[in-house]
């Protein structure tokens, strides 16, 4: 017996490798015009793993308190060999990531993906956008720099205006009642800790869910083949599949590089807790649709507004009684194509419009 | 050329295992050199190595960055260059205009050319213009370093 | 409101009888079925500093404090063979406050640090000579200044004496034309106009707004109890006492004889007295608006050492302007480590210390320092460009490593292609 034999052998025996290499040896894609989107999520996948990864060599050098945070990053952006390339990757990679987790929720919705039996699949993703978008606002204070402290001011400051708990959730939130070094070491718990748990968990569900109930196909594909009007394609997972991911995981790699080398991230100016606010302070690109959204409506109805919305847009797939049936619902694609343009519309004014 | 014409799949995935291969040396350089610590101290300016015993004589001073700011240390005379106690460390960012002082052998006093400080070696202004004493730190001997630092005890 | 205070005035004043002689004085002047104005007594045992000591009406005034408000009869209190004297008027106030503070011996069992010579200072004073030999009652007197029967230690912020409130105890006479009407000196009338030249100047709006005692106020140039217009040995000495570098270097330069020939006040020749603007680098040189063309022509020695001295200051300006330039720019980019930062810090220590030097007037001397501070800065400016210019060899490092990727990304799409051609996709079973 050869010695990768003999390897294989010995693992087979305690974990049953015979049944996963089964699986995944069986184990096929749906091949049709609309597949390309199928690798969308396993980017959202790979880039949380680059966010890993940088993220425990950043953990190695960071320090997390109100004195130390800004050196430390410059730090680790100026002394630390290759520390400016990771800590650049982990930026752009962060903000991919959630770009990405958007366009995979926005094609699973307009595909309808998330209809019988996939809906738990659905409410973990879901679940998985409010997390990485958790990530992302308090992986953004963690640097200390006079942007991110006063965004994650105006931020934290619509806690206030959850019903019976605000006042408790925004001392919560903030580890006191202003943004200080103890909202920074408490984020910091957050991001490194309780955020990565809670999504290993979720994660895991949505893959496992994933793996169970294999790709869905759009109901118009599925009407062609039906009909007969196109044959049904599968691709093998091992080695098509994978090969074709790998190459978009190449190429994510090779972009973000070359962000990262030729825009290295920059530092800002320290957090100064006593200087004024300036006029135009924003959020992270991501949250902009909704905080634009509150110049235009009362505080209240936007905050309540947003709340609704999101709640409906969890359990909307249980109401598309027309895509279980197999038909076809303009409306819900009506629905997904505003929340798209809404989005997009606001955040561009939020960037353009002047006096913003 | 006499070689055998090598069938094209191998040739693939001789190339694909190269490639990967590049790309997996090209990660995992970076990665290891960022592990490695560098020799520069760490970041954070609440405590710095400003210079190892014996490094000073009795009645001497020496200027170090602390931060991004200077700092000055002090071997008093007659003070015990292996004991912490011997030592007394400063910001040496004048409180009037923010010249860097100096340590005066002669005076045993710390001096500020820029206006004519005087700061006795307790940091209190002796006379001149700054308005308020040099900020204290703290000294302390870990093997042969001498460490500075502006925490609070 | 008055019965409110003369109530807490009383309980302080039965509080503190510990301290005090118990005093029937006290006791008539508080009540205004005896005096019209209790205020004296009141103020008096309110936090007075004589009060505090110890002493009572009759330490001053003379008298029986033991008797004269229970019987009824003032005169028993005021008592002139217990002492008593009408309290003195103006001509005779300063010989009354001095029979206790010029009495060494007396002074010594209150407060030994307190000076005892305030009297025969007084004498050699304006307000003094006015006073004795003019027997001028307008001039300021003891109790004008330190207040009659409220007085403060000067270490009090309360007190009229105060450092940063002694600018407005003197304006309360030198500040009104009406009041200061007919005085001169040197022939001139004296101006009332420099309190407000004081407010604007430097040292003004450190004392009188940030509360920085360590400015001057007005006794810093002109003293305390011996004020006379500065006709001080030499002006730069006040100052020096302060700036005390610009003073030394001052008495070296080539100004120091000839101003002192024509009678120019040294340090406000250009820099004012009470009114001083913050020093600016646009006084000195040969553009228009600088001091030095105000004496010096083109073509002497002075016109050509001034604009010496000013190029060279703006040479070390300009260095520095580009270097921390460079370094911003370096720190915005993230390559700044805080090295560079930290020697841009010295180098400006040369531009602090150039304006203090040049008060030698000696361009040698001035170039010395400007020429260590361009050095420095021009080295810090070339580690923050090659800090900037690491950036370039990441750029390399970049490309090669976007190769390899793209060339991963090629066989990749190679070997896809080979495998889909091995592959039917089609799906025939059910």
């Amino acid at each position: 017996m050869t010695g990768m034999n003999k390897l294989y052998n010995w693992w087979n025996e305690r974990v049953d490798l015979d049944n996963l290499l089964a699986f995944l040896k069986h184990k096929t894609v749906p091949h049709h015009r609309h597949s390309l989107w199928y690798y969308v999520g396993g980017m959202c996948l790979y880039l949380f793993i680059v966010q890993v990864i940088t993220g425990i060599l950043l953990l190695l050098y960071y320090k997390p308190t109100a004195e130390a945070a800004y050196e430390s990053v410059q730090y680790i952006m100026t002394e630390v060999p290759f520390g400016w390339l990771v800590r650049s990757i982990h930026s752009y990679a962060a903000n991919l990531f959630i770009g990405l987790i958007f366009v995979h929720m926005f094609s699973v919705f307009l595909m309808k993906a998330y209809r019988r039996p996939r809906e738990l699949t659905w409410i973990t993703g879901v679940l998985l956008l409010l997390l990485a978008m958790g990530f992302g606002f308090s992986g953004y204070l963690l640097p200390w720099n006079q942007l991110a402290y006063l965004a994650t001011n105006v931020g934290t400051n619509f806690a206030i205006m959850t019903p019976f708990i605000g006042k408790w959730l925004l001392v919560f939130l903030r580890g006191g009642t202003e943004v200080t070094g103890a909202t920074l070491t408490r984020f910091f718990g957050f991001h490194v800790a309780v955020l990565p748990g809670l999504t290993t968990a979720v994660l895991g569900l949505h893959l496992l869910f994933v793996q169970r109930l294999g790709m869905s196909v759009p109901l118009s594909i599925e009407k062609e083949i039906a009909e007969g009007k196109a044959p049904r394609k599968e691709i093998p997972f091992l080695p098509n599949f994978l090969y074709r991911d790998i190459l978009g995981w190449t190429l994510a790699l090779g972009l973000i590089v070359l962000l990262s080398s030729l825009f290295p991230w920059e530092l800002g100016e320290k957090a100064d807790i006593l200087k004024p606010a300036p006029p135009h302070v924003r959020p992270e690109w991501f949250f902009v649709f909704m905080y634009q959204t509150l110049k235009y409506v009362p505080k209240a109805v936007g905050v309540f507004g947003f709340a609704i919305a999101g709640v409906a847009w969890i359990l909307l797939p249980f109401f598309d009684w027309k895509s279980n049936r197999g038909q076809p619902n303009k409306l819900y694609t009506v629905i997904g194509v505003f929340a798209v343009l809404y989005m997009a519309a606001l955040t561009l004014i939020g960037y353009l419009a002047p006096g913003e | 050329m006499g070689k055998e014409k090598i069938p094209r799949r191998e040739a693939i995935n001789y190339l694909l295992g190269a490639g990967i291969g590049a790309l997996g040396v090209a990660t995992l350089i970076p990665i290891v050199k960022y592990i490695i610590p560098p020799a520069a101290s760490g970041a954070g300016t609440s405590s710095v190595s400003a210079a190892k015993v014996g490094e000073l004589g009795p009645n001497q001073g020496k200027i170090f960055k602390f931060g991004n700011s200077p700092g000055i240390l002090i071997l008093k005379p007659g003070g015990d260059p292996s004991s912490a106690l011997g030592y007394v460390a400063f910001t040496a960012v004048c409180t009037h205009l923010n010249c860097t002082v100096q340590y005066r052998e002669d005076l045993k006093e710390i001096w500020c050319a820029c206006h004519n400080g005087h700061f006795d070696l307790n940091g209190k202004v002796m006379s001149g213009p700054p308005p308020t004493p040099l900020q204290e730190f703290r000294v302390a001997i870990k093997g042969d370093e001498i460490f500075v630092s502006s925490e609070e005890t | 409101m008055r019965k409110i205070l003369i109530f807490l005035n009383l309980l302080a004043a039965g509080l503190s009888t510990a301290y005090a002689k118990s005093s029937s004085c006290v006791d008539c002047h508080l009540s205004d079925t005896w005096v019209s104005d209790t205020t004296i007594a009141s103020d008096f045992i309110s936090g007075d500093i004589h009060f505090r000591m110890g002493l009572g009406c009759s330490d001053c005034h003379g008298g029986d404090p033991k008797r004269g408000f229970e019987e009824g009869d003032p005169d028993l209190a005021m008592n002139p063979a217990k002492g008593y004297k009408t309290p003195p008027n103006r001509l005779g106030t300063p010989e009354f406050c001095g029979r206790c503070h010029s009495d060494i011996e007396y002074m010594k069992r209150y407060n030994p640090r307190l000076s005892t010579d305030q009297l025969s200072l007084y004498r050699t004073s304006v307000h003094g000579k006015q006073l004795f030999m003019e027997k001028d009652t307008k001039v300021a007197i003891c109790t004008d200044c330190h207040g009659i029967h409220n007085i403060l230690p000067s270490s009090d912020s309360r007190s009229l004496v105060y450092h940063n409130n002694v600018p407005e105890t003197c304006r309360q006479c030198h500040g009104s034309p009406q009041y200061m009407k007919g005085y001169k000196y040197n022939g001139k009338q004296i101006p009332t106009d420099q309190y407000e030249e004081y407010e604007k100047s430097i040292h003004g709006i450190l004392v009188l707004e940030k509360g920085d005692n360590s400015a001057p106020a007005c006794n810093n140039c002109h003293g305390n109890h011996g004020a006379t217009p500065p006709n001080l040995a030499s002006v730069s000495a006040a100052c020096g006492e302060c700036h005390a570098a610009n003073r030394d270097f001052f008495n070296a330069s080539p100004h120091k004889e000839p101003w002192k020939e024509l009678g120019y006040p040294e340090c406000e020749q250009c820099h004012g007295n009470h009114y001083i603007k913050p020093a600016g680098d646009e006084m000195i040189g040969v553009a228009e608006g600088a001091l030095c063309i105000e004496c010096h022509e083109k073509g002497d020695d002075g016109y050509a050492a001034a604009a010496g001295m000013k190029a060279d200051i703006d040479s070390l300006e300009h260095a520095l302007a580009r270097a921390e330039e460079t370094v911003k720019e370096a720190e915005k980019r993230g390559v700044e480590g805080g090295q560079a930062r930290f020697d841009l810090g010295a180098a400006k220590d040369n531009l602090t210390r150039v304006r203090s030097v040049l008060h030698t007037f000696d361009p040698k001397q001035v170039s010395e320092v400007t020429s260590s501070g361009i050095k420095v800065a021009g080295e810090v400016e070339k580690t923050a460009l090659k800090a900037l210019g690491d950036i370039k060899i990441r750029q390399i490092g970049l490309a090669i490593s976007l190769i390899v990727v793209l060339f991963v990304a090629l066989v990749l799409w190679g070997k896809i292609k080979q495998v889909d051609s091995e592959t039917d996709f089609v799906v025939r079973d059910k």
